[in-house]
C-alpha cells in the first residue's frame, strides 16, 4: 500500500489511513480478490523506507504476476477512494462533493446558455438511399427544415 | 405452466419488451420468460459511499466480471473487445448509457450504395413510425431539426445539458465548420410520463436511481402488464423444441432451483442479444439439425458487429467537471459519417462526447487516462479528474464471416447449456477508419483548448453493440430471417433482437433493436389477422 499510494504534502499515504476494515470487507464479497491478496502477502518487497526500491519491486510483480496484481490494486484504489478523508481532498481539489452520486446529484457546470448547432435550417445533410421516398423526404425537409413534424405524418410518408 | 400463450418471448429486455407491448395492444395473449429477476431501485447502488468500487465489481457491464447467478458465461479470450450485457427484466437497458442516435438511410444500402456488407430488406422508411412510436413511450431528449438526419417529432423534452466540456467542444465545431448536434438521449430533462428530469448524477450505467433515464423495465414492462402479458422471471431458457412438422412447439427452461419445464406456443420470439440469441439456436442442435436450429444457412453466429470504439480523451487547463451531467453523451458530429471516396475507407464513424467518470474509476486509469500508481499520483489525479473528456469514435463495422459466436461445450452455464464464445477480430476497414477518426477527434480536442490528449485504440470494454449474428435478409441461403424477422426455416420462430441486423451502422444500436421489434409484432399481427 505504502507504493502504491505514497502520501504527500496534501495527501495521505494508504498506510496512513485505516483502510484494513475496508478491505476486509471487500474482500469477504470477492473471492477472487480474496485469492490474489492472499498471494500478494506472499511477495517479498523491499520496506517502505526505501520508496524508490519499493516502487521497482512493485512494478516488477506487475510485470510477472499482472492479474494479481490488478486485483490488489482494485482493492487498495476503492478502500482509498471511498475514505472520507481522502474525498474530503478530492473535493478541496476539484469541487466533487464528497458524497455518493444519489439521491441529489449533481449540478451540470454550464459556462451559459447552450448554444444551438449553426446548422439549423440548413438543407438536408443526409444521404440519399436511392429510393423515391428519400428524395421526397428530403425535398420536404429543404422546403422546411425547421417543421415540426407529427407522428401521424411521418407514419405516412411520403405526403 | 398450463395456459398455452400465442406468442412466447425469450428475454425481457430492450426488444422483448416492446414486442410483448405491442402484440398485446393487439389482442396477443404474450408470455416472456426471462432468465434474470426485476432490479428495484434499492438495487442501484449510487447512493452507497462504495460505489465506485461495485461499479467495477457486481454491477461491473461484463458479466463474467459481474458473475451473478442469471449471468451466463461468455468466453471472450478471442475478442479483444469484451461483452458489456445485463440479464434482467429490462435487459442491458438496466445498465446502459441511453444514447440513441438513430441509423440513416443509407445505412440499410451499404452494400447497393458502396458495394460493401449487405442490405436489409426493409428501409429506414419501414422503420420510421417505429422509431417515433418508440420514442414517444420511453421520452427522448433531445432537439429535432438535425439536417443530418431525416426529419423527427419534437423530442420529448429538451436536450441534455453540454456541460464544460461540451461547450468547448460545440464552440470548437463551430470553428471547424464540421456538423454536430445535441444528442437525442433516453434521459429525460424535464418530467414526462410520470418520470421525473435527470438530476446530473453521472453514472448511468450502473442503473437509474430516479428512473430520469429509461430502461425496459420502467417504459414497456408496466404497459405490458396491464395489457395483461405474464412475466416470468428465474426463467432460463435452454433450447427450443421444434415439432415433428419442423415448426417450433415451444422452448425448454429451467427455474431457479433447476427444475425443467416446456412451455409451448404458436410463436416462439427470440430476444436475447446478439451473443444470447445464437447461443440458444445453436444449443438447441438435435439429430436432424445438428448445426442448430434455423441454421440452414450457416449463417446462425456469423457477422457478429461490434463497432470497434476508440477513446480520445482531452484534458483542459480549466474546470470542466465532466464527473456532472449523464456521462456517456452530451452532443455528437456526424461530419465523417457516409462514405467519402478521397478515404481509404468505405462507410464511416461518429464521435460522440462523453463526459467522465469519479475519482476512483479516474485514478485507476479509466478511458486510458494515463495515471500510473505510486510516486507522482496524486499530482497527476489533480491534473486530471474534473479537467476530462472523452470524444468515442464510434466506427461502422462491416460484417465478416469470421467475426462470429460460437458454442463451447467445455464450459456451460448451471443449466449445462454450452458458454457463447466470441471470436472477433477488427477488420481492415474499420482500422483505417479508425485512424482516421483518432486523427480527427485529436484536432478537434486541440482546436477546443485542450492541453493534452489521449488515444485508447480500442475501448476494450465497448462490446455492448452486438449484431449481425442471425441476419436479415431476403436470400434463405445467405440470412436467417425474413424481413419480418421470421425464421427463413421455421416459420413461426421469429429473433428480434440486433442478431437481425444485416449492417451495423455507426450508431448505438437499441432505437433501431425497439424499432425493428414493434414492427415485427405488427408484422405477425398482421400475417395472422
Amino acid at each position: 500500500m505504502a507504493g502504491l499510494l505514497p502520501g504527500s504534502e496534501r495527501w495521505p499515504g494508504a498506510v496512513e489511513l485505516d483502510l484494513s476494515s475496508r478491505i476486509s470487507r471487500l474482500l469477504e464479497e470477492n473471492q477472487v480478490a480474496a485469492r490474489s491478496w492472499s498471494e500478494i502477502s506472499e511477495w517479498t518487497l523491499p520496506p517502505r523506507s526505501d520508496l524508490e526500491k519499493l516502487t521497482a519491486g512493485l512494478r516488477e510483480y506487475e510485470r510477472t504476476a499482472p492479474d494479481v496484481f490488478a486485483q490488489g490494486l482494485l482493492l487498495v484504489f476503492s478502500a482509498y477512494y471511498s475514505h472520507p478523508d481522502v474525498l474530503r481532498i478530492v473535493e478541496e481539489v476539484s469541487g466533487y462533493p464528497s458524497r455518493p452520486p444519489q439521491p441529489l446529484g449533481h449540478q451540470v457546470l454550464r459556462p451559459g446558455p447552450d448554444p444551438e448547432p449553426s446548422s439549423i435550417g440548413a438543407m438536408p445533410m443526409w444521404r440519399d438511399d436511392g429510393t423515391q421516398r428519400s428524395r421526397e423526404v428530403r425535398a420536404q425537409q429543404a422546403q422546411d427544415p425547421e417543421r415540426m413534424w407529427t407522428e401521424e405524418e411521418i407514419a405516412t410518408w411520403p405526403m | 405452466m398450463n395456459d398455452r400463450p400465442r406468442a412466447l418471448v425469450v428475454g425481457a429486455g430492450a426488444t422483448g419488451a416492446a414486442f410483448a407491448w405491442r402484440a398485446a395492444s393487439q389482442g396477443w395473449d404474450v408470455t416472456c420468460l426471462e432468465r434474470g429477476y426485476w432490479q428495484p431501485p434499492t438495487s442501484i447502488p449510487t447512493t452507497g459511499s462504495d460505489w465506485e468500487s461495485r461499479r467495477v465489481r457486481d454491477r461491473s457491464p461484463n458479466p463474467n466480471v459481474r458473475g451473478l447467478p442469471e449471468d451466463y458465461p461468455i468466453l471472450d479470450d478471442t475478442s479483444p473487445i469484451k461483452p458489456a450485457i445485463f440479464n434482467g427484466v429490462g435487459g442491458s437497458t438496466v445498465m446502459w448509457s441511453a444514447h440513441v442516435p438513430r441509423f440513416r438511410p443509407s445505412d440499410f444500402r451499404v452494400h447497393s450504395l458502396d458495394g460493401v456488407g449487405c442490405d436489409w430488406p426493409i428501409s429506414y422508411w419501414d422503420l420510421a413510425p417505429y422509431y417515433e412510436m418508440n420514442d414517444r413511450i420511453v421520452g427522448v431528449s433531445g432537439r429535432h431539426g438535425d439536417p443530418g438526419n431525416p426529419p423527427r417529432t419534437p423530442r420529448q423534452t429538451r436536450p441534455v445539458p453540454l456541460g464544460g466540456a461540451g461547450r468547448k467542444v460545440a464552440d470548437a465545431l463551430e470553428r471547424l465548420g464540421w456538423h454536430w448536434w445535441p444528442t437525442d438521449g433516453q434521459i429525460l430533462t424535464e418530467p414526462y410520463d410520470g418520470r421525473p428530469a435527470c438530476n446530473g448524477c453521472g453514472p448511468c450505467e450502473m442503473g437509474c436511481h430516479i428512473g430520469a433515464r429509461a430502461s425496459a423495465d420502467i417504459t414497456y414492462w408496466p404497459r405490458a402488464l396491464a395489457l395483461g402479458v405474464r412475466l416470468i422471471t428465474g426463467a432460463a431458457v435452454t433450447r427450443v423444441v421444434l415439432a415433428s412438422d419442423g415448426r417450433a412447439r415451444g422452448v425448454e427452461w429451467c427455474d431457479s432451483q433447476g427444475r425443467s419445464h416446456l412451455s409451448e406456443a404458436d410463436v416462439v420470439v427470440l430476444a436475447c442479444n446478439g451473443i444470447g440469441t445464437p447461443r440458444i439456436l445453436l444449443a438447441s442442435a438435435t439429430k436432424d439439425h445438428p448445426d442448430g436450429i434455423a441454421n440452414s444457412s450457416g449463417q446462425v453466429g456469423r457477422n457478429l458487429m461490434l463497432h470497434p470504439i476508440a477513446g480520445v480523451t482531452g484534458i483542459w487547463d480549466d474546470r470542466v467537471d465532466g464527473w456532472s451531467g449523464n456521462d456517456a453523451f452530451c452532443l455528437l458530429t456526424q461530419e465523417f459519417y457516409e462514405t467519402d471516396e478521397s478515404r481509404d475507407f468505405k462507410r464511416g464513424y461518429e464521435m460522440q462526447l462523453t463526459r467522465s467518470q469519479g475519482p476512483l474509476v479516474t485514478a485507476l486509469g479509466g478511458f486510458g487516462l494515463d495515471i500510473s500508481w505510486g510516486p507522482g499520483h496524486h499530482e497527476r489525479f489533480e491534473r486530471v479528474f474534473g479537467h476530462s473528456a472523452t470524444l468515442a469514435v464510434t466506427c461502422e463495422d462491416l460484417p465478416d464471416e469470421r467475426n462470429f459466436v460460437s458454442i463451447d461445450p467445455s464450459v456451460t452455464d448451471q443449466f449445462g447449456v454450452p458458454a457463447a464464445r466470441m471470436h472477433y477480430t477488427v477488420e481492415d476497414n474499420a482500422n483505417r477508419m479508425l485512424d482516421h477518426g483518432i486523427a480527427r477527434a485529436q484536432r478537434l480536442l486541440e482546436e477546443s483548448g485542450a492541453r493534452e490528449t489521449i488515444v485508447t485504440r480500442i475501448l476494450p470494454g465497448a462490446g455492448f453493440h452486438l449484431m449481425g449474428t442471425a441476419r436479415m435478409g431476403e436470400d434463405a441461403r445467405t440470412s436467417v430471417v425474413d424481413a419480418s424477422c421470421r425464421s427463413h426455416d421455421v416459420s413461426n420462430l421469429l429473433v428480434i433482437d440486433g442478431s437481425v441486423f444485416a449492417s451495423a451502422a455507426a450508431v448505438n444500436p437499441t432505437p433501431t433493436m425497439q424499432a425493428v421489434a414493434l414492427r415485427a409484432a405488427d408484422q405477425l399481427v398482421g400475417s395472422c389477422a
